[in-house]
């Protein structure tokens, strides 16, 4: 780590720390637009409820995991046509976005997503508002 | 050709998933009865109602929650159509619970489900039942209520076996001898007439004193197996 503070600019002043938490700076916080903007999805705020019980899924897993969610509320058998639109959808605009929110980090190589550090203030919006959601729909 | 059918309805390439919290459900246990691969995954318990994701040959063909499959699965089970665009998870469901594979199921097992296609024959009354004993001699303990079932109902009875007894001569029934190399099938067909819904059948293969095979109420399987004890290519 050490290489990323040059010597030269070093004048006897103590280097800025770098943030010691187990949270990177770019956790989502509550008072972020950010955060909120991120949470506007449906699909989004399901994905994340998801990866708070298992940590790192596959986008495929993920995919059958919503589809199956829908299934449950439109009463009707999803088609494969369908689960490839979400994990299309989740590929090129969820977790792109959730990745740049700070929320999750996708790992392309084999496909996984892993949900990163957040607050638990943060946590409990992300259940609450997929909580809610449930109880309106029931 | 009975031996191409035992393998087509094998439901070996088809996974089932039951995503659910909590308690086992009512489904699972019904698909136990189907040769079919159910595993489970749990839900975070304020998440989704519980549903099921079907895959075939690995790939994903299908998910519907479970309020609406026992909706589909209360009599009169009403399927969706045979056409192409009808979801691919419909009709692996329906692959999987039309036909009931077995295995080990001893002579009597055997004999109380054979039973049971000739009680809906005898009370449909119409069409026709092809029934394959493996022996003519095996017939002799069943020729009294086949007799019964010609005489009181209109059905047309096909009765195939090895030639090793001569079988009464009754009106509606007839015999059709087979030769020793095919003589290991227990097979029945009732092809109730115009009531596709009554259909029914089922092909059993002996090995060592106990029978591997399926039940079907698919009136196309049920026609399979019609034509291949009727066309002698069994």
């Amino acid at each position: 780590m050490i290489e990323y503070y040059p010597t030269m600019s070093n004048d006897g002043v103590d280097l800025p720390q770098r943030n010691r938490e187990t949270k990177p700076q770019t956790a989502p916080r509550l008072s972020d637009d950010e955060l909120y903007r991120a949470l506007s999805a449906r699909r989004r705020r399901r994905l994340l409820y998801l990866l708070l019980v298992e940590d790192v899924a596959t986008i495929d897993k993920i995919a059958t995991v919503l589809a199956g969610w829908d299934a449950t509320e439109t009463g009707t058998m999803v088609t494969p046509d369908e689960r490839t639109e979400i994990m299309l959808e989740l590929r090129h605009v969820h977790l792109p976005r959730l990745a740049e929110a700070g929320f999750v980090a996708v790992d392309s190589d084999d496909d996984t997503v892993e949900l990163l550090p957040l607050d638990d203030a943060v946590v409990d919006l992300i259940c609450q508002s997929v909580e809610s959601e449930d109880e309106a729909r029931s | 050709m009975l031996d191409a059918l035992l393998d087509e309805v094998g439901n070996r390439d088809k996974q089932f998933t039951v995503y659910r919290s909590s308690q086992p459900t009512e489904v699972e246990a019904q698909f136990a009865a189907h040769d079919v691969s159910v595993t489970q995954r749990t839900l975070p318990p304020d998440g989704p109602d519980p549903f099921l994701v079907i895959e075939e040959e690995g790939e994903f063909a299908g998910a519907l929650g479970l309020a609406a499959l026992d909706g589909l699965l209360e009599p009169p089970i009403v399927r969706p159509g045979e056409r192409d665009d009808v979801s691919p998870g419909y009709r692996v469901l329906f692959d999987v619970l039309d036909e009931t594979v077995f295995s080990a199921m001893d002579r009597g097992e055997l004999l109380a489900v054979s039973r049971e296609i000739e009680d809906r024959a005898y009370r449909v009354g119409t069409g026709t039942l092809h029934v394959s004993f493996q022996t003519l001699s095996t017939f002799q303990s069943q020729a009294e209520i086949y007799r019964h079932l010609a005489r009181a109902t209109d059905l047309d009875i096909h009765i195939y076996g090895i030639a090793d007894w001569a079988p009464p001569d009754v009106p509606g029934i007839s015999y059709h001898e087979y030769d020793d190399t095919h003589g290991m099938y227990w097979a029945l067909a009732f092809d109730s007439g115009s009531d596709e819904a009554q259909a029914c059948g089922l092909v059993a293969q002996e090995q060592d004193d106990q029978y591997d095979g399926f039940w079907t109420d698919d009136s196309d399987m049920v026609g399979n197996i019609r034509a291949t004890l009727s066309d002698g290519s069994y």
